[in-house]
């Protein structure tokens, strides 16, 4: 039976981390923090029936909170005066820097976001996270391509990745 | 250069570990968890009052209706129908509140937040479009809705209302034709985004038009509707009597209406109290510039 210490051993052990995955989500520490604490007391609230690992329970709580947080407050957009993703030509160069990759993260849809921080920070796999978010497993990868091509990721550590999973 | 999946990796760890972080205790998970076990108490409650007051409706005495003969004379009686849906918030306080008789100017309304949240709510006629900025920061937009200044209008309430910061805080509010607006945005009917907002604001002219705007305080659940449904109703156009046969023997002599409503003013187009745009307490002109 697990308990109120489990949770706080929990709590202590994993909010560090769990944090830092709600930061990449979100992209802003406030928010982070509220969303972790919203996650946390839902699974405090659902303790008895979150199983031995809470967290695919937690990171389901943490990807469905922030999508929905994501798409009723849109005031949280940042105004550009240049778009993320010129159409016309190719400015994989430019685009090839750390920061562009950061300003292109940003610019992710709450799903694919989610994907790319499950996969490339929390370390789960496709089915896991296809749990985590309620999709299948073809819908992970698909996901994550779109993404990884947003970013520019090196088309052949994707192909090798793709091939790996 | 694309980067490679390592770097991703790298990044990513890079970027969360900015040190900016204050952490999560589980002090902050309990004060959470009660804010939450309150809301969901606080809607329970609100389902168990609406459904008491259901089961009041059903128990009463069943009656049946007849049209009555033409040589009676005829009474007055209007049926209530409130509709009410458990777990809204309810305005609890006016924190403030401004009548305006030009659009297209942005209006700034400063006022004291506290705890609770914060709601908004725009009497305006319907053409008209409202955008809001919450200390500075665009916070929402929508349109009125329906024909009559004095009752409809755009309102802002978040799922868990809008929090402002405590001390002084500002809400503007800029009301628009909504010709104003970008093609997409009447055609789809789709929010603004935030260089459209600040696009639509710049591009805003003067014109006459009378609305008035309030700034309220939230609470989680009420018995307002309840009580709203206990008030007396008020006759409306009755044209046709009918008769009431009583299951005891007793005939009852009333009157067919039409747009019967509760004793609520403002009820006309909705009978829900909480759909209800503000009106100043003394009743009167609310454009009190």
């Amino acid at each position: 039976m697990r308990d109120r210490a489990d949770f706080e051993r929990y709590v202590e052990q994993r909010s560090a981390r769990l944090l830092r995955t709600a930061y990449l989500l979100c992209r802003d520490w406030a928010t982070a923090e509220d969303l972790l604490q919203t996650a946390l007391a839902k699974a405090w609230l659902a303790w008895a029936r979150v199983g031995d690992n809470p967290d695919p329970y937690v990171y389901r709580v943490l990807a469905n909170t922030h999508a929905s947080w994501w798409r009723r407050r849109w005031r949280g957009e940042v105004p550009t005066s240049t778009l993320p993703e010129p159409a016309a030509e190719d400015r994989t160069d430019l685009l090839g820097s750390r920061d562009a990759v950061r300003r292109a993260l940003a610019c992710l849809p709450p799903k694919q976001r989610a994907v790319i921080v499950l996969r490339y920070f929390a370390d789960l796999g496709d089915p896991e996270i296809g749990q985590i978010l309620g999709c299948s497993v073809a819908t992970v990868r698909s996901q994550a391509s779109r993404a990884l091509a947003k970013l520019r990721v090196d088309p052949a550590a994707r192909s090798a990745m793709s091939l790996e999973s | 250069m694309p980067i490679t999946e390592t770097e991703l990796r790298d990044l990513l760890a890079c970027d969360s570990d900015d040190g900016l972080a204050r952490g999560v205790t589980v002090a902050d998970v309990n004060r959470r968890v009660q804010r939450i076990r309150r809301r969901r108490l606080a809607s329970a409650g609100a389902v168990l009052a609406a459904g008491l007051a259901t089961t009041g409706l059903l128990v009463t005495p069943h009656t049946v209706t007849t049209r009555a003969p033409d040589d009676i004379w005829s009474a007055v009686m209007a049926q209530p129908s409130p509709t009410w849906r458990p777990g809204e918030y309810t305005v609890t306080k006016v924190l403030a509140h401004a009548g305006y008789r030009e659009g297209g100017v942005k209006q700034r309304l400063p006022f004291e937040g506290g705890q609770k949240a914060m709601g908004l709510e725009v009497g305006c006629p319907a053409p008209l479009y409202v955008l809001v900025w919450i200390n500075g920061v665009p916070a929402a937009s929508g349109p009125c809705r329906g024909t009559d200044a004095s009752r409809t209008g755009y309102r802002l309430f978040g799922e868990d209302g809008e929090h402002p910061r405590p001390g002084t805080n500002t809400v503007d509010v800029l009301v628009v034709a909504a010709s104003d607006l970008p093609r997409s945005v009447r055609t789809f009917q789709r929010p603004l985004n935030m260089a459209e907002v600040e696009s639509v604001a710049a591009g805003a002219k003067p014109y006459a038009v009378r609305w008035n705007v309030a700034v309220t305080e939230m609470e989680f659940g009420s018995s307002d509707p309840v009580e709203s449904s206990m008030l007396p109703p008020t006759p409306r156009s009755c044209t046709k009597d009918i008769v009431i046969h009583k299951p005891n023997g007793q005939d009852v002599l009333s009157s067919e209406c039409e747009g019967a409503s509760v004793g609520n003013p403002f009820a006309e187009e909705s009978q829900n109290p909480s759909e209800t745009l503000y009106v100043p307490p003394d009743g009167g002109d609310p454009f009190t510039e």
